[in-house]
């Protein structure tokens, strides 16, 4: 004899508990079993996989180099010493606290310009068309309330209108 | 009589495994970020069409100057190191030169001041490591994303 459960064709109340065939109302067992998947597993790589990418990630802006050289011995320049060519002096003032309060200005040059690219584009202009070349000394001086972006902005612009030898200079 | 065991079919649970494996990876991303934790973070200048590229030096000494909110600096470090004051700093500059130049390498400086702190206290860096006879000074700034993965040195 077999030991497979009877099967029924019985039609089976859409309620949970009612045989709709007898309208008895007598309460009818569910099955224990009831297959279903184990989230849990899933859960555990999910988690791992959001921590995995949380730490893998990286947020923060890619930082990289502008090479210098800084003169030997002599600590900087300064605006008051001989220097024996003739160099390109970028001069940069804060007149407020805002990020934006500064200005640029290249001496004995008319045109003074109002942002880094323009400074670049000025800069290029005089290498390419002026009696300056690659090697002309740039010299960016500024006062000591200028924020460190507006002078690497300066020293970036030189490089970006390929001036090759940039210092610093204190005024 | 002989009790007969019948072949089982045997399993192997993955999960587990793959749980271990991942809380490794994660181990050894949290290990490398406290070893990179040379370079204190700090809000590097961005420059408008930034030249700056991403290097790699053989022999080198990171400087940070960490902003204190109101234009100052908090603190000079460098390499892992603390400086209080620019003697202390020359001193440990003075150090590394001397190992680097015993081992036949070039020292390369890397200046990281954040973008907000003055000039004035960036300026005193600048002028130790110039009397230390230090000629290659590296600017830290961002990186536009044309320049990533831009020239390795001296690899």
């Amino acid at each position: 004899m077999s030991d497979a459960p009877r099967q029924t064709t019985r039609p089976v109340s859409l309620e949970p508990g009612k045989d709709e065939s007898t309208g008895s109302g007598r309460i009818r067992r569910l099955p224990k079993h009831i297959s279903q998947p184990n989230m849990t597993p899933m859960i555990d790589i999910v988690f791992n996989l959001l921590i995995f990418f949380l730490c893998a990630g990286n947020f923060n802006q890619p930082e990289g180099l502008l090479p210098s050289r800084l003169p030997k011995q002599h600590g900087l320049a300064t605006v008051g010493d001989e220097i024996p060519t003739t160099p390109i002096r970028i001069t940069l003032q804060q007149y407020g606290p805002g990020e934006n309060d500064y200005a640029i200005r290249i001496e004995q040059r008319a045109q003074n310009p109002s942002s880094f690219k323009e400074l670049e584009d000025i800069l290029r202009g005089l290498r390419e068309s002026g009696p300056f070349d690659a090697q002309t000394q740039v010299i960016v001086v500024a006062g000591g309330n200028v924020r460190w972006d507006h002078l690497v902005n300066a020293f970036n612009a030189s490089l970006a209108a390929r001036f090759e030898n940039i210092t610093f200079g204190t005024q | 009589m002989a009790r007969r065991y019948e072949p089982r079919s045997m399993e192997v649970n993955l999960t587990p495994m793959i749980d271990l494996t991942f809380n490794l990876i994660i181990f050894f991303l949290l290990a490398s970020q406290f070893g990179r934790s040379e370079t204190e973070p700090v809000h590097v200048p961005r420059p408008t069409n930034s030249q700056a590229r991403e290097m790699k030096y053989p022999s080198k000494l990171i400087i940070t100057l960490v902003h204190d909110g109101t234009g100052g600096v908090r603190r000079y470090k460098v390499g892992p190191r603390l400086a209080e004051d620019f003697e202390q700093l020359r001193s440990i500059v003075q150090e590394s030169h001397r190992l680097a130049e015993a081992e036949g390498k070039t020292l390369q400086v890397i200046v990281r001041a954040d973008r907000d702190v003055h000039y004035r206290y960036v300026r005193p860096v600048l002028e130790t490591l110039a009397q230390v006879g230090l000629e290659n000074v590296n600017l830290a700034a961002e990186v536009t994303s044309r320049n990533l993965g831009g020239q390795s040195e001296g690899l």
